[in-house]
């Protein structure tokens, strides 16, 4: 009893704060998401579900939640997938592992905004490093304006994203790999398991927990990405590589619409909560089992 | 129990403490303000977008201002431009707006006056005589709904700005009529060089090239119509504005990729002599010292050739101001400043090495430089003015239009379907407002 009094007198402020920069306004995204608020106005109209029917029926919605949805792909295939690969490799004896790990950590220091400058010099059309290096393979008919051309937009923006994104995997899955118990690879190695077994059915399964958290924070980084995508493209060209953030962005503050764009607000927002519920509750309900 | 009942009371206690100190605080701040003693400067607030490339003169504006009136004290903070459009928006809409701050003349004034958010200051430019120091233009975009509610500080005008030494390399002279246009266009090419640079990362600088042709087929009166929502993207008008634009994209006398560059990016091609003339507003000037180069004897500027010679002549292009809303903490004082920033001093100041042109028609010629000069009689002589796209129709609209500009310059043959899709959006935007 007194421990939990306790704890309640340690939560008291964090929960007040919390209370107010986060619980209120969320409960104020949902409240003007009801209204067609244009952000400026004293004034505004409920209009009731409008706002989401209208989110349902919007092309613009479902091209930047197509956009996601490409995003979170890539994101739980490749960096996701390479982060895994390298913790492997790295976390073995190898002389200048360490040296390796750092470079490759190295970007999960920068924001994602500086991410995104120093890509936009990279695909700098004329003078970026990218298309020198293509024009100098003699490719020069791929040595396009990465970030102006509607094809490739997004996926120039997922790629620098990715950049950074291997590292936190990899920090991550070499975490897990610490948790590992050697008594069950040391058996297993008696047993004549081949490297292929050793790591498929002894290391991977004990790595699950860890591959939750990997797996939850990228879907939700790729959900949230505004930063970048800001930086680099604003969303453009003509929307192209619009994101579900970019595009609540652009509804509210560009286009004076606060009232949907709240309602976009709460929709990424259930989509997300979806995703990771669905996901939390599968892979923990197996591991008790 | 007992422990958590001491907690609470000693949590009250300390909220109680913080509340007292805030209020105290507070309370000493009056007092100070009603001391007679020494009369301390009165703050105002100024929020502005003149950063970067667009600073222009305003750091020294404010310096003279607080140098010639002790009694306030101007402080100011420079904004991104894209940054200020959000910032602005949160500070009004939060009612915790700065004193004053900068806009943009025209449908997005009108936007913050239909939200009410905005004071009129009819008074100010009564008191001060304000009406007999700006040119009629300039006053039109001071008043909306019948009121004032604007503070012009400078007034911009687009027009073609070219390297000279390209124009007598190839032997051509500036245009006068579109097909004087396309045949030096035609001769720059043949001599591989680029004709035109456009850089529309940022969207807004591709919007001149539907504003010119559109103004100059159609003429302002129609072109009125469209951007209030009585015409249509699909109108024969507009269609054929487009047409004269494509031309110029379909003989390729673009850059390639405008998308990809912002203006600045692309008024340097000019500079650089990559590119011969770039349609831009004539804050081009600002970038005299990151190029190297003069006014009138490297670079120098043409209005957007006749296409139809029947048609009223227009000028277009942005008058950027000052407004105050209606929380502003200090309007009086705010309403002092703003008169006085019409004055000659801080209007002569601002605008030095901005490239545009004081509203305050007693700012002397001196301010000025030779191209300068040339568009103040310019625009002397020209009866109409517009403001340019994003600047003429409300920002919901804007978007959409914005967006099919940078949609056309990638895929200039499906313009007609893009225009059809901008009407059908465009129409949705307007109906949506008040």
């Amino acid at each position: 009893m007194v421990k939990k009094q306790k704890a309640w007198q340690f939560l008291a402020i964090p929960l007040i704060v919390y209370t107010a920069i986060i619980i209120i306004p969320f409960f104020q995204s949902i409240f003007f998401s009801l209204t067609n608020w244009d952000g400026l106005s004293p004034d505004y109209e409920f209009i009731g579900l409008a706002n989401y029917f209208r989110v349902f029926t919007d092309p613009a919605f479902a091209m930047s939640l197509w956009h996601n949805v490409i995003w979170m792909m890539i994101f739980l295939v490749l960096p996701t997938g390479l982060g895994l690969f390298l913790a492997i490799i790295l976390d073995k004896d190898i002389r200048g592992a360490t040296i390796f790990k750092s470079i490759i950590y190295f970007p999960m220091i920068f924001s994602y905004v500086i991410v995104g400058m120093i890509w936009t010099f990279v695909y700098e059309p004329r003078l970026g490093v990218l298309n020198l290096f293509l024009r100098a393979l003699g490719v020069q008919k791929w040595s396009i304006a990465w970030l102006a051309e509607p094809k490739t937009a997004l996926l120039s923006i997922i790629a620098a994203a990715s950049w950074q994104h291997v590292g936190l995997c990899m920090v991550l899955f070499l975490a897990g790999l610490r948790t590992v118990r050697t008594d069950l690879i040391e058996a297993a190695k008696i047993d004549g398991a081949n490297t292929w077994q050793l790591y498929w059915r002894i290391v991977l399964p004990q790595l699950k927990n860890v591959t939750v958290i990997v797996v939850s924070l990228t879907v939700v980084i790729s959900l949230k990405s505004f930063d970048i995508v800001y930086i680099m493209t604003k969303g453009g060209p003509f929307r192209k590589s619009e994101v579900l953030t970019t595009f609540m962005f652009r509804e509210s503050f560009w286009n004076y619409r606060m009232g949907y764009g709240s309602a976009i607000a709460v929709v990424l927002f259930l989509i997300a909560l979806i995703i990771i519920a669905i996901y939390i509750r599968q892979t923990i309900g197996e591991t008790i089992e | 129990m007992k422990k958590s009942k001491r907690f609470i009371v000693s949590f009250f206690i300390v909220c109680f403490m913080l509340v007292a100190m805030f209020g105290m605080a507070g309370g000493g701040k009056k007092a100070e303000k009603e001391a007679p003693a020494v009369a301390e400067p009165t703050k105002v607030t100024f929020f502005h977008y003149f950063s970067g490339t667009l600073a222009g003169g305003v750091d020294e504006m404010v310096k003279v201002f607080n140098k010639e009136n002790p009694e306030y004290l101007l402080t100011h903070t420079p904004v991104d431009h894209e940054a200020f459009k959000t910032s602005i928006r949160v500070m009004l809409a939060g009612g915790n707006p700065p004193d004053l701050f900068s806009y943009w003349a025209g449908a997005r004034v009108q936007f913050v006056v239909d939200a009410g958010r905005l004071a009129p200051i009819d008074d100010v430019f009564e008191a001060n005589n304000l009406e007999e120091l700006f040119p009629p233009a300039v006053l039109q975009g001071c008043t909306y709904s019948g009121k004032k509610y604007f503070l012009p500080l400078t007034q911009h005008f687009c027009a073609f700005f070219y390297n000279k030494r390209i124009f007598e390399e190839v032997g051509v002279e500036p245009p006068e009529t579109w097909d004087q246009f396309l045949e030096v266009c035609k001769k720059i090419k043949a001599a591989g060089i680029t004709p035109i640079s456009l850089g529309s990362r940022e969207r807004w600088p591709a919007q001149f090239w539907l504003d010119y042709p559109l103004l100059r087929t159609a003429g302002p009166e129609y072109r009125a119509k469209l951007m209030s929502g009585e015409a249509s993207y699909t109108d024969p008008e507009v269609i054929k504005a487009w047409e004269l634009w494509k031309t110029c994209a379909d003989n390729g006398y673009f850059n390639e990729n405008p998308n990809a560059y912002d203006w600045a990016e692309a008024a340097t091609m000019v500079g650089t002599g990559e590119a011969a003339m770039n349609l831009m507003g004539t804050w081009f000037m600002q970038l005299d010292e990151s190029i190297g180069w003069k006014p009138g004897v490297d670079y120098d500027f043409f209005p957007f050739p006749i296409v139809d010679p029947s048609i009223p002549d227009v000028a277009v292009g942005p008058i950027d101001g000052v407004v105050l809303p209606k929380e502003a903490k200090t309007p009086e004082a705010a309403k002092q400043v703003m008169a006085r920033l019409a004055d000659v001093g801080p209007q002569t100041t601002f605008n030095t090495g901005s490239g545009a042109l004081a509203p305050n028609k007693n700012v002397p010629d001196s301010t000025y430089n030779e191209l300068q000069l040339r568009v103040k009689e310019l625009l002397a002589k020209i009866p109409n003015w517009a403001f340019n796209y994003d600047l003429a129709t409300p920002p919901p609209v804007a978007d959409v239009g914005l967006n099919a500009f940078s949609k056309f310059l990638d895929s200039p043959a499906d313009y007609k379907k893009i225009l059809a899709e901008t009407e059908s959006l465009a129409k949705a935007a307007f109906s949506e407002l008040k």
